[in-house]
């Protein structure tokens, strides 16, 4: 049997992403992988990653609490973006306050702002309070917390970790220019350049993501899990080709639709059909429809949608079935509790 | 349109039709809305009657149970229901073949790999036996054991859900009594004019029979395969998937239970079509299924009659219907729930689902007012999903087949399938992955029961799997399968869950 080689072209963290990956859950008997580590990364600073970091790394068997300490972590609530005129925008991973009788929370807070003045809608964001105090919980704590996160490492240090992991699980690395690296049975790199994602003969091109943070991070993590997760033997493997290009594109159109929701001067003239939609549906009575393979979180897709503006003309009817006071004394609590729970966490 | 008429609120909901759909749909309303001031009427007639078929369901009735405050000891009571953990199918992949599409699981996935993988690896060695010998559900149907699922999801008894088989009859008046009790009025008589309005061409009022104007801001149309209001009046259209879907006649019967109370439904193949076996308390529901373009009706009736196993407790009952939806659900202010919507063959218990994923997404979109597009393209997007998903599952049963014992199914297996499920299928065939999707009915383990069951074997398996060794691989899928059996052995039996449990309806 010939052996099945992998090369995997990229920056220190892009072939550590990946080659980590690959290492714990590709690698075996008669496979190779190598990483051709290309110079450093221009980029410096801090690696931002998004909820799905714990389940990747768990697969992996690299806890991530040993990460967090070795790469300098810190958790992050909400991604971080900018509009296209440059207004800050952050879109936490978790719902505002908390869903009642299946309906979300922001249909009550739509019905009682009606009713009287009411704190901003980001005041019930558990994730948003976080994300802005002063001091983050630390992990132990905040695993405790009905919220998600994913954590932000120092960029090369993250890199590096997982090179390392990456080489002690039996991957190697080469030297770019070697001629080693010029060909192998797959070659998996990442284009920089809006490029399609696809997966196609010899050759797998993930598209690299940025803009919003975490971006590059999923794209990176989440094409590597789908390659693993359709794995076939590299020389007969069309219809997993196929349907690896079929997700990766389609959930870079999920993206590309919250990308042109953060720039475009009018959401609800998007042609972008899926985003159309759910600037319309929102605008109409507040509910945000969903597509199949999203990469947003509804509460996401709720705060970028506030942020340009579109404001749904209606609250849902269901969200009518708690009387005026029941509804103002709920959420003065559930503003208290988020404000005490924020404060408990920054004393402990 | 005048300026106001598009504004005007939406406060008043008739319900046309009594049958399953109707009294959900009201009932669901009136849980749901009719705090908020929400009128409901619903209007039937006797003297048209309900289809009265329609007695298997998937898990997720008990969802919509359990948002509506239903209890289910008294609903078991009042429509002598049965549990229901999953379909075997009989003669499908071949003649003399049976698998059970169960709901749950089959084993437990390893390393991220799925089991069925493992299990591809293995298939055909001593001992390894059938897919479904992985699955509790299936293990507690053949030994006629039920338990409600554990939440600990740290225990193999937490990898099924359940359903229910209940008395179509029984049903829906269990339904009206939730729905008056909630506010609804019922209106008994015909439904024989609908009035428009002029400009909008929406349906602003029913004269019943004995002269009695009904007016309403939104009408559901659950007249079934009537089709009154979306069809007789507003013309939607209807998309026909006969094509795929050729069987167009129903012949059904009850018959008196013979043998243990069998948690499952069964659907058994036949030379044209198929047929159901329900288990209930008291009766068997039974029915042939078939296509009038290979089989006639007296030769549909003899094979249902012959395969009886009970005395028969009622005349035969023919029904005719046409598979497809109609092309749009919610027309102007006009929505069809249940038969009047579309219908799919009943091979995987849908339709009551789709009635509820209906009455779900027109809560969720409920309009304030008749100014509602977005609403109503919304709610039609999401039903056509839903529809076309539960259709391309339908037609792998019958595509996935080796049979070639008649025209029928020689046609069947030959056919062209949509793009979508012949996707699904090569990539399947090659290594046994599953194209997932986030919206639709049936989840991996549910192509997974099909495919395999129906002898659709991968050529190969995931690469993963040759990394553990093959020894230590047996050891895990036998270890599993004592652990399963014991788990399903130590359930109770299902009559005996029902008995102690106070779900057995008083005898008359
Ligand atoms: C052969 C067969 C087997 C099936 N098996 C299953 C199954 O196992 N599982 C499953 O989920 N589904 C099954 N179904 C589907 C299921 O039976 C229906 O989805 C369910 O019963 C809902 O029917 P309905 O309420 O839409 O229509 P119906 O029961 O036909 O009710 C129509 C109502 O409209 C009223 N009506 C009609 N016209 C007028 C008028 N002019 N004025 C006033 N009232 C009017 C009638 O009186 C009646 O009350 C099956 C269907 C068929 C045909």
């Amino acid at each position: 049997m010939s052996t099945e080689r992998i090369l995997v072209r990229g920056s220190p963290l892009q072939a550590g992403v990946i080659g980590a990956y690959l290492a714990s859950r590709w690698l075996g008997p008669g496979r190779s992988l190598e990483l051709a580590v290309g110079t450093e990364d221009k980029a410096t600073g801090s690696f931002a990653t998004r909820p799905s970091v714990h389940r990747f790394h768990a697969e992996m068997g690299l806890p991530i609490d040993q990460l967090f300490a070795r790469c300098g972590g810190s958790p992050i609530l909400a991604a971080e973006t900018r509009t296209a005129d440059g207004a800050a925008v952050q879109l936490p991973f978790s719902a505002f306050g908390v869903p009642r009788g299946g309906v979300e929370f922001h249909q009550y807070w739509l019905r009682a702002s009606r009713l009287s003045q009411q704190a901003d809608l980001t005041e019930f964001s558990l994730s948003l309070a976080l994300q802005n105090a002063a001091h983050k919980p630390p992990l132990a704590q905040l695993e405790q917390l009905p919220v998600d996160f994913g954590i932000a490492f120092d960029r090369s240090a993250y890199g590096n970790a997982l090179l390392s992991f990456a080489k002690a699980g039996g991957a190697s690395v080469i030297e770019a220019s070697s001629e080693q690296a010029q060909s192998a049975s797959l070659v998996i790199q990442c284009s920089s350049d809006a490029q399609a994602p696809k997966w196609q003969g010899q050759e797998l091109n993930i598209a690299q993501q940025s803009g919003i943070s975490g971006l590059e991070w999923h794209a990176l993590s989440s094409a590597t899990r789908r390659f693993a997760n359709l794995a076939a033997p590299l020389s007969d493997c069309v219809p997993e080709q196929a349907e690896w290009t079929r997700l990766a594109l389609a959930q870079r159109e999920r993206m590309a639709d919250m990308q042109e929701l953060l720039n475009i001067e009018d959401p609800l003239a998007s042609t972008r059909p899926a985003l159309q939609r759910k600037a319309e549906v929102f605008a109409a009575c507040g509910r945000i429809p969903t597509e199949d393979y999203e990469v947003f979180t509804p509460p996401e897709w709720l705060a970028a949608l506030w942020a340009r503006g579109v404001r749904p003309r209606r609250s849902d009817r269901m969200a009518e079935r708690l009387t005026d006071s029941q509804l103002l004394d709920w959420l003065d609590q559930l503003r208290g509790q988020i404000a005490s729970l924020t404060r408990q966490v920054q004393a402990a | 349109m005048g300026a106001n008429e598009g504004k005007r609120a939406i406060n008043r909901v008739v319900v046309v039709g009594g049958g399953t759909a109707g009294w959900m749909t009201a009932a669901g309303l009136a849980s749901m809305l009719g705090q908020t001031g929400l009128e409901i009427t619903l209007v039937e007639s006797e003297a048209i009657g309900v289809v009265g078929v329609g007695e298997a369901t998937l898990p997720h009735i008990k969802n919509f149970n359990d948002t509506i405050g239903v209890n289910e000891a008294e609903f078991m009571a009042a429509t002598s229901a049965t549990f229901k953990l999953g379909i075997e199918f009989v003669n499908w992949g071949r003649k003399g073949d049976s698998y059970i599409h169960p709901f749950g699981e089959f084993g437990l996935p390893n390393a991220g790999v799925a089991f069925h993988q493992y299990w591809r690896k293995f298939a055909g060695r001593p001992g390894v036996g059938a897919l479904d010998e992985y699955s509790l559900p299936v293990i507690a149907s053949r030994m006629g054991k039920f338990q409600p699922p554990s939440e600990d999801p740290r225990s193999v008894m937490s990898t099924y859900r359940y359903a229910y088989q209940f008395d179509a009859l029984q049903y829906a008046p269990f339904m009206r009594t939730h729905a008056e009790a909630r506010g609804v009025t019922r209106m008994e008589g015909k439904v024989v004019d609908v009035t428009l309005e002029p400009e909008s061409g929406r349906v602003s009022a029913l004269t019943m029979d004995d002269g009695r104007v009904v007016e309403g801001d939104l009408f559901v149309d659950c007249t079934g395969f009537f089709g009154l209001l979306i069809e007789k009046t507003l013309s939607a259209g209807y998309d026909d998937w006969s094509e795929w879907l050729p069987a167009d006649r129903a012949v059904a019967v009850p018959c008196e239970s013979d043998g243990p109370l069998l948690p499952y439904t069964r659907a058994t193949a036949h030379e044209a079509g198929w047929s159901w076996r329900i288990p209930l308390q008291h009766r068997t529901g039974n029915g042939h299924v078939y296509s009038s373009q290979f089989l006639s009706d007296d030769a549909a009736c003899d094979t249902l009659l012959d395969g009886l196993e009970g005395e028969r407790l009622a005349d035969p009952r023919f029904l005719r219907f046409v598979t497809g939806k109609r092309r749009k659900l919610w027309s102007r202010n006009v929505v069809a729930i249940g038969l009047s919507g579309g219908f799919l063959e009943p091979l995987e218990s849908t339709s009551i689902y789709l009635i509820q994923e209906g009455i779900t997404k027109l809560l969720e979109l409920f309009p304030a007012n008749q100014d509602c597009d977005v609403e109503v393209a919304e709610y039609n997007r999401w039903m056509d999903l839903q529809f076309e998903r539960v259709r391309d599952f339908l037609i792998l049963h019958y595509h996935a087949t080796e049979r070639d014992d008649s025209d029928f199914w020689n046609h069947m297996r030959t056919m062209n399938v949509p793009d979508s499920l012949a996707e699904r299928l090569e990539l399947f065939t090659a290594h046994g992955h599953v194209s997932a999707y986030d919206h639709g009915l049936f989840l991996v383990p549910s192509w997974v029961a099909v495919l395999i069951g129906q002898r659709v074997l991968p050529s190969s398996f995931d690469a993963r799997v040759s990394g553990q060794a093959d020894a230590e691989v047996l050891r895990h899928l036998a270890g599993l399968k004592g652990h399963m059996e014991k788990a399903a052995g130590s359930m109770e039996d299902h009559a005996a869950y029902l008995t102690r449990n106070n779900m057995m309806r008083a005898a008359a």
